[in-house]
């Protein structure tokens, strides 16, 4: 599975990241989990490829090139599907508490890159309510009957 | 079996769980769970015409009974999650058919189509022979389509933005079965839409991308010891607030823990092949050093042999061993 966040660079956070995911990978609840392996890459959304995106004509994404910000990514891999509940959950639970220190740091950022997203993630809502907007009148426009929407239940809906 | 009448109207793209190309189109999906799932039947369309007719009948059938034919569409089929890219009894559309690349040269300006099915890999081995280069993904078996429409991050990212945003023209089939241009100057909003979209309007099944000169890239993965871990974190946070940034320099780092084993991997790509360029001074001197894999070499070899950040997403539920190494080019299982 994989999961994702993002923030703004600060290194006392990423020092704070780091020693949490470090706890988070001997958790109890994972003690049991055969073959696990347990991952997180960060990458930066520097301002140059920010002010880039942002001279070719638009996109969804909701960035701000005045912002740059540091994409995570959590992965995991373990061999047993009776291990996914538990798996998930405690996943779950590193990245809520990583979201709820960023804010508290200040250096939480809503984007969640779709590519790295867990299906229970929020993705399309966290681009921003004036982007939700403008997605929900394109849908209205091209797709009216919806088809897209309710008879492709797979991916991130709007 | 009619399979929402689809067979009727693309007798030779529809097939069953009886067939091979049923079988082979399932377990050529990226995670097991995704391949698990079992449509009624899987559609293979060769060109947007057929994708615009199997659309038109699935869309019939949700307005007149809503639910009774629910569809996915596969490109590549690497997104890990079980749901993404096919759908547990209703109609899978695997694109993969439809994955020709050909460069376009109007004057001076080139743009490369790639069809909705193909793979980074099918793209950069074709392009790579003729000293070009695009803006794409970091995996040669990741689907254009899916990285495309959800962003997209490339090594070109900080000279030239994401993926999405160097799409000149997005060929869409839309659900009343039209077939539209999506660019600058016609259906703009449905341009911007799809960049970061997916799936929400329409079938993609072409993108046209910006093209540009490009040779050989130079870089590839260091792996460090564990301890190294405070130098990293300022590493890897100067490079981010360097006001001098280099944009021909990306850079992800990765913290691994496995059976009570722990690295770190950083992965250091320059687009030009310039040997240990500056841009990377400080992570050259960190030690320990397990291994360092750096090279001069075409970007679809560099990606092979490097831990590339969607090889890292392998999420499998099945009884084998998933290894911790820098990983070679994932294999669909």
């Amino acid at each position: 599975m994989y999961i994702t966040t993002s923030f703004s660079n600060d290194l006392a956070f990423l020092q704070w990241l780091l020693l949490t995911w470090k706890t988070f990978t001997v958790s109890p609840s994972l003690s049991t989990v055969h073959n696990l392996e347990n991952t997180m890459l960060n990458q930066h959304l520097v301002p140059s490829l920010l002010n880039q995106s942002s001279l070719r004509g638009g996109n969804s994404l909701g960035l701000d090139s005045s912002k740059p910000l540091i994409i995570s990514m959590l992965s995991l891999t373990w061999s047993d599907a009776k291990d996914d509940e538990a798996v998930m959950a405690t996943a779950q639970a590193f990245l809520d508490s990583v979201e709820k220190e960023a804010k508290k740091r200040g250096v939480h950022d809503p984007f969640l890159y779709l590519n790295y997203a867990h299906s229970s993630q929020d993705v399309i809502n966290r681009y921003g309510e004036v982007i939700k907007k403008r997605m929900k009148s394109v849908s209205a426009k091209f797709d009216p009957w919806g088809v897209f929407q309710r008879a492709v239940p797979g991916g991130f809906k709007l | 079996m009619q399979c929402c009448k689809l067979s009727e109207v693309l007798p030779e793209n529809v097939f069953y769980q009886d067939q091979s190309q049923y079988t082979s189109s399932l377990s050529s999906y990226y995670s097991g769970q995704e391949g698990d799932l079992l449509p009624t039947c899987i559609v293979q369309p060769t060109s947007a015409r057929s994708v615009s007719a199997a659309v038109k009948i699935l869309s019939a059938a949700h307005r007149s009974n809503p639910g009774s034919c629910l569809f996915a569409v596969r490109g590549g089929g690497h997104t890990s999650y079980a749901g993404a890219a096919n759908i547990e009894a209703g109609v899978t559309i695997d694109l993969r058919s439809m994955k020709d690349v050909t460069l376009n040269t109007k004057g001076n300006r080139m743009t490369t189509s790639i069809g909705a099915g193909a793979l980074w890999g099918d793209v950069y081995e074709k392009l790579y022979k003729m000293g070009l280069g695009v803006v794409g993904g970091r995996a040669n078996t990741v689907g254009v389509a899916g990285l495309t429409t959800g962003g997209g991050i490339s090594y070109f990212s900080g000279r030239y933005g994401f993926v999405c945003d160097n799409v000149e023209n997005y060929e869409v089939v839309l659900s009343d079965g039209r077939i539209v241009n999506a660019n600058s100057v016609e259906n703009i909003d449905l341009r911007n839409a799809l960049r970061g979209g997916s799936n929400n309007f329409g079938i993609v099944t072409r993108f046209d991308v910006a093209t540009f000169e490009q040779g050989d890239i130079w870089g590839g993965d260091i792996i460090y010891d564990f301890s190294t871990l405070p130098s990293q974190l300022q590493a890897f946070y100067d490079f981010g607030i360097n006001p001098n940034y280099d944009e021909s320099s990306a850079l992800y780092q990765v913290f691994a823990a496995r059976d009570g084993l722990y690295f770190i991997l950083d992965n250091l790509v320059y687009t030009k092949a310039t040997l240990y360029p500056e841009a990377f001074n400080t992570f050259y001197q960190i030690q320990p050093q397990i291994i360092s894999d750096l090279k001069t070499a075409p970007l679809q070899n560099i990606i092979t042999n490097v831990t590339d950040p969607e090889n890292i997403n392998r999420s499998v539920s099945e009884p084998c061993s998933p290894k911790i190494t820098i990983k070679k080019e994932n294999n669909a299982h």
